[in-house]
């Protein structure tokens, strides 16, 4: 009878020791795998591990942000979900992280964040709705550091491409002058100036009815046209510049003014 | 006597002459290899995604000098632009991408604001770390 308890408690201590063995996570091994961006073996770790389903999801989704797999990030998101909630430092970093990412990524990661925390109203949201709309808001609210970008921005969302198009039709440059490049107005107004020239100089030397004549008025009449549609697209191109622009300092002053990381 | 110091002499320079002409070989089969180690841009004919694009003999000109130029002129001039896609490389994708007639457009409008101090205009972000300024194909 004492051999069977001693048997028993040998077995018992024994599958004790090996379900805790299986079951253990080490959160510091995984820290130091993620420090060191030994990427194969930090994703080989958490298959194996024995995490429960949102768990797993969470380190998961702290992994592909890390190796910057945004969509693979965004699948286990839904899991996340609470996790994600309670860890500021992380919700903190993937501000960051997003506000300098493309406009996709950026808008699935700032509508998520709405859904988890609907009633935030600090950090990084808060900027990110203001450059959604910048005409709507006061100056004064935004940071001293952050104003300068904030007013470039705001004065390029008010331009209208169409203006631009017809002042580039009136004179070539102007629409690049309307919305700012003032280098780029340049160019264009000297190089329409030369084409105007050559077509004058050709027209009173040979005539209107000669081929060099025609391939003069060719090149200003496809510059000219390039100019105004080239105009046009600029002024659209300017506004989403400039919020990105604004959005990658929004970016540097959160993460030089509040802590985030990853782990 | 004189003979034999003749005869030495044009031995010798012979020899000379071989080592040097061995050390050229040398020198020039390095130099071969280094010129063949260096990667060859990626000049290629149009690509074209629109199916209307395919039909159109003009495309197919506007192709022709493109690829013309960016295999025999570019190298010539030794042409530098000041965006990170070159303006050629930049017309050839946008006719690819929106077809001859925009595309062309799209691409001299590029070319017409191609200048040394155009970084200027553009944000930081826009800036790669040579100097020059990032541009893309809009899909």
């Amino acid at each position: 009878m004492k051999l069977l308890n001693n048997t028993a408690l040998i077995i018992a201590f024994f599958f004790l020791c090996s379900y805790n063995s299986f079951g253990q996570f080490d959160l510091d091994f995984v820290k130091h795998l993620s420090k060191n961006q030994f990427a194969d073996e930090h994703l080989a770790y958490l298959e194996s591990s024995a995490l429960p389903v949102d768990s797993m999801a969470y380190f998961k989704a702290k992994y592909f942000i890390q190796y910057e797999k945004d969509s693979l990030f965004f699948e286990q998101c839904e899991s996340a979900q609470n996790l994600l909630t309670t860890d500021t430092l992380f919700l903190r970093y993937l501000d960051n992280y997003f506000l300098k990412k493309k406009d996709s990524n950026r808008d699935q990661w700032f509508s998520l964040r709405n859904a988890i925390i609907p009633k935030d109203t600090v950090g990084a949201l808060v900027y990110y709705s203001l450059a959604s709309n910048p005409s709507l808001t006061d100056t004064t609210l935004v940071p001293v550091m952050l104003r300068n970008d904030f007013k470039n921005y705001a004065r390029a969302y008010k331009k209208k491409p169409i203006v631009a198009l017809l002042l580039s039709t009136v004179l070539p440059g102007l629409g690049e002058l309307y919305i700012g490049n003032l280098r780029a107005s340049i160019a264009k107004f000297g190089s329409q100036t030369i084409f105007g020239l050559q077509i004058v100089e050709s027209i009173y030397f040979v005539g209107l009815i000669h081929p060099l004549s025609f391939v003069n008025i060719g090149f200003f009449s496809a510059f000219y046209v390039a100019n105004i549609v080239g105009s046009y697209r600029d002024t659209k191109t300017k506004k989403h510049d400039l919020k990105n622009q604004f959005l990658f300092h929004v970016s540097d002053y959160y993460a030089s003014m509040y802590p985030a990381s990853i782990y | 006597m004189t003979k034999f110091i003749i005869f030495s002499y044009f031995i010798l320079s012979t020899l000379q002459l071989n080592a040097q002409m061995d050390l050229s070989g040398t020198m020039a089969n390095e130099l071969i290899e280094n010129c063949g180690s260096e990667k060859p841009k990626s000049r290629s004919f149009l690509k074209l995604s629109k199916s209307t694009s395919k039909y159109n003999p003009f495309t197919y000109l506007a192709g022709g000098l493109l690829f013309v130029y960016q295999n025999v002129l570019s190298e010539q001039i030794s042409a530098n632009c000041n965006f990170e896609i070159s303006c050629s490389e930049y017309t050839k994708r946008c006719i690819n991408e929106y077809g001859l007639f925009k595309g062309t457009l799209v691409g001299l409008h590029q070319l017409s604001c191609c200048s040394p101090t155009i970084y200027k205009d553009y944000c930081e972000f826009q800036i790669s770390e040579n100097g020059k300024v990032k541009n893309e194909v809009v899909k």
